[in-house]
């Protein structure tokens, strides 16, 4: 019973005060984000990294993670209540959970919500306690070349499967990328594209580039794009209105067993995320269902389906990310980021070197999703007060403490101006339609590619065939080769139909 | 995002001029970063120099930022509205708070953020503006005063 041994250090790691508290603080501050109609959890977990770096490592990634999923959590608050998700996961939430509101039903709405969240959310961490040690296992026996080719495989990946072009996705990546590089190279101790900058000798700040491309560049966004309602909408918070009926358990619980597994297949594959999940397992129940007719105007199944399936996703994505080191979305790059700041390598070694680290976030994933089941149903009241807030206050704040954040890493008021530089840089980038996300998986995975590209290179000496002579290796630039093929035909394909479109 | 969609976008020979300006830029940091790549070691095969990565990043850019300028070629993409006003006043405010923070202190640094930020929105609300920055002022104070030691930042000009 091995599996129960490292459960049981897990918990006596996560049911530390220290831990405890982190977690509570975590979901809380999560959830509050979450229900925020406009910052997304990028722009939130981007906020409050600093917050985390005086602590501990373990109980700084036990807060990171609880800021991440509660905000998956609360997202779906303003979503039933406003049509407005909170975050762009809660998008399929809108579809019938507003409706729900509409009806009256809006406190059922936000009680099934919290459950299936819940079942959701637990379904995941099983399979992320079942499957992170034989993956780990599998990734120890990794050289170099296979990590450089791992390294490949997921940045294509996740560029290529999220919305938008994938060329741009990768373009964006291979910016990051190059971003990761500046900074003195820590094999000859060259300094690279500082251009005689010594504050960039350093290498770009992590916390620095989030804040500017997620933080402020949404601020701008929000300007541009705005339709900000608050909320009015009457919520009867007792206990008999919002518990859900017999009925509704029975016709709820195949819809959540659903979602549960396809948003954890959908979360570990880099690239999907939540979002996709929660449209895929929205879209299967509505084929399943025998009165497809109801979805979109109130069906509890598709909020259940879409609230599990995303819920399992934000979970899941910690398997690749917690036992490979490849983060598959933004969110788990920053993460990654955050490891790497407590000086902590990722990697499929973390199991081993720390494994109360391990351990003790999957079981504080266990305590994290209580909390937010016993926070939620009782607070529902609360954060839909929070709703009211308006931007033109929100925003001057979310700005103050950007600066704080930025400024508080090294006390350095440089740090401010690189980030109203990455704020514009991802305003621009938004303008054109380039995604940011890829860039920050970029940036992180960059100076571990280079690292492993010339330690290949070294131990094969000189021979640079070596990623496609080792097996493994080889096949993971394969796949990654069929993605990029895949992607070159389909895009030529919608180009063709739009030329056939434009001629006609 | 419907009303916007309506509009015929711009092109310039043929090629979408938002996405054809995505594309350039790209194309030309590529060439850039080639460029500065060379200044560089090379090192050899076995012994790779800190050149050889970001040059071939470099040339993998600059193709992708031709790729995109042909794959736009047929995009429907219109320039969206930019609300100077905002990104002026956004960034304003952080400016004058990183150029204020080290000499006048925090509260200073707060009144000027908030005012300078709150020129973003229309209309401008004195009232509220002075609430949210008072509300900074005391958070401020019982963070600096609460976490001594951790959080080191200066409250008041020349403290």
């Amino acid at each position: 019973m091995e599996l129960f041994d490292n459960m049981m250090m897990g918990f006596s790691v996560a049911i530390s005060w220290s831990s405890l508290w982190a977690c509570f603080i975590g979901v809380t501050l999560g959830t509050f984000i979450g229900v925020l109609p406009g910052v997304g959890a990028l722009a939130g977990i981007s906020l409050l990294m600093p917050l985390t770096f005086g602590l501990p490592a373990t109980d700084a990634m036990v807060m990171l993670a609880g800021i991440y999923y509660g905000s998956i959590y609360g997202g779906s608050t303003a979503a039933i209540l406003l049509n407005l998700p909170g975050s762009v996961t809660s998008a399929v939430t809108c579809f019938d959970g507003y409706p729900m509101a509409q009806k009256g039903e809006a406190g059922k709405a936000l009680a099934m919500t919290t459950l299936a969240s819940f079942i959701g959310g637990c379904f995941a961490i099983v399979l992320m306690m079942a499957f992170a040690p034989p993956l780990v296992a599998v990734a120890q026996s990794f050289g170099s070349p296979e990590y450089f080719s791992m390294t490949v495989l997921g940045l294509l990946a996740a560029s290529t499967l999220s919305q938008g072009s994938p060329i741009k996705g990768i373009a964006m990546v291979v910016v990051g990328l190059l971003l990761g590089l500046v900074g003195t190279d820590i094999q000859s101790g060259a300094a690279r594209f500082t251009f005689g900058s010594r504050e960039l000798l350093d290498g770009i700040s992590l916390v620095v580039l989030a804040m500017g491309l997620f933080g402020v560049s949404e601020i701008l966004i929000n300007f541009t794009s705005s339709v900000f309602a608050t909320s009015r909408q009457k919520v009867d918070t007792s206990w008999h209105a919002m518990w859900p009926t017999k009925t509704e358990w029975k016709d709820t619980s195949g819809s959540m067993a659903r979602g549960s597994v396809l948003g954890s297949i959908i979360g570990v594959l880099p690239g999907a995320g939540a979002a996709i999940a929660a449209f895929i397992a929205y879209s299967v129940e509505k084929r399943v269902s025998k009165t497809p007719e109801r979805f979109g105007k109130g069906a509890i199944e598709g909020l259940a389906a879409a609230e599990t399936a995303n819920n399992a996703a934000a979970q899941a994505a910690f398997i690749p990310t917690m036992s490979l080191g490849i983060p598959g979305s933004a969110t788990m790059a920053l993460l990654l980021g955050a490891l790497l700041i407590h000086g902590i390598q990722p990697g499929p070694l973390v199991i081993q070197t720390n494994p109360d680290l391990f351990w003790g976030l999957i079981a504080s994933f266990w305590i994290g999703n209580l909390m937010l089941l016993v926070l939620n149903l009782p607070l529902i009241g609360i954060w839909v007060r929070m709703l009211l807030i308006p931007y033109h206050i929100l925003y001057p704040c979310i700005l103050f403490f950007i600066c704080l954040g930025a400024y508080s890493a090294r006390n350095n008021p440089i740090d401010i101006f690189l980030v109203i530089v990455f704020g514009l840089m991802g305003y621009g980038m938004k303008l054109l339609q380039l995604p940011a996300a890829p860039l920050l998986l970029g940036l992180v995975l960059g100076p571990m590619a280079e690292e492993h590209f010339r330690r290949a290179l070294l131990l094969s000496r000189g021979d640079p065939m070596v990623f496609l002579t080792e097996p493994i290796s080889a096949g993971l630039l394969v796949t990654a080769a069929i993605i990029v093929a895949s992607t070159i035909w389909s895009s030529l394909r919608r180009r063709k139909r739009a030329l056939a479109d434009m001629a006609a | 995002m419907s009303a916007e969609d309506t509009r015929p976008p711009h092109r310039i020979a043929g090629f979408n001029t938002l996405e054809l300006a995505a594309g350039l830029i790209i194309f030309v940091v590529g060439l850039i970063v080639a460029f500065e790549s060379l200044s560089y070691s090379f090192g050899t095969l076995r012994n790779v120099g800190p050149a050889v990565f970001p040059m071939l990043l470099g040339f993998t850019l600059a193709a992708l930022g031709l790729a995109i300028v042909f794959e736009g070629r047929t995009s429907l993409a219109v320039a969206p509205y930019v609300p100077w006003r905002a990104v002026l006043a956004i960034c304003a405010a952080l400016g004058a708070f990183a150029l204020l923070i080290d000499t006048a202190g925090a509260y200073v640094a707060i009144f000027a953020l908030i005012f300078l930020a709150g020129l973003a929105d229309r209309p401008f609300r004195p009232v509220t503006l002075l609430c949210v920055a008072l509300g900074l002022c005391a958070f401020i104070t019982a963070l600096v005063l609460g976490l001594r030691g951790i959080v080191n930042i200066d409250l008041l000009p020349g403290a």
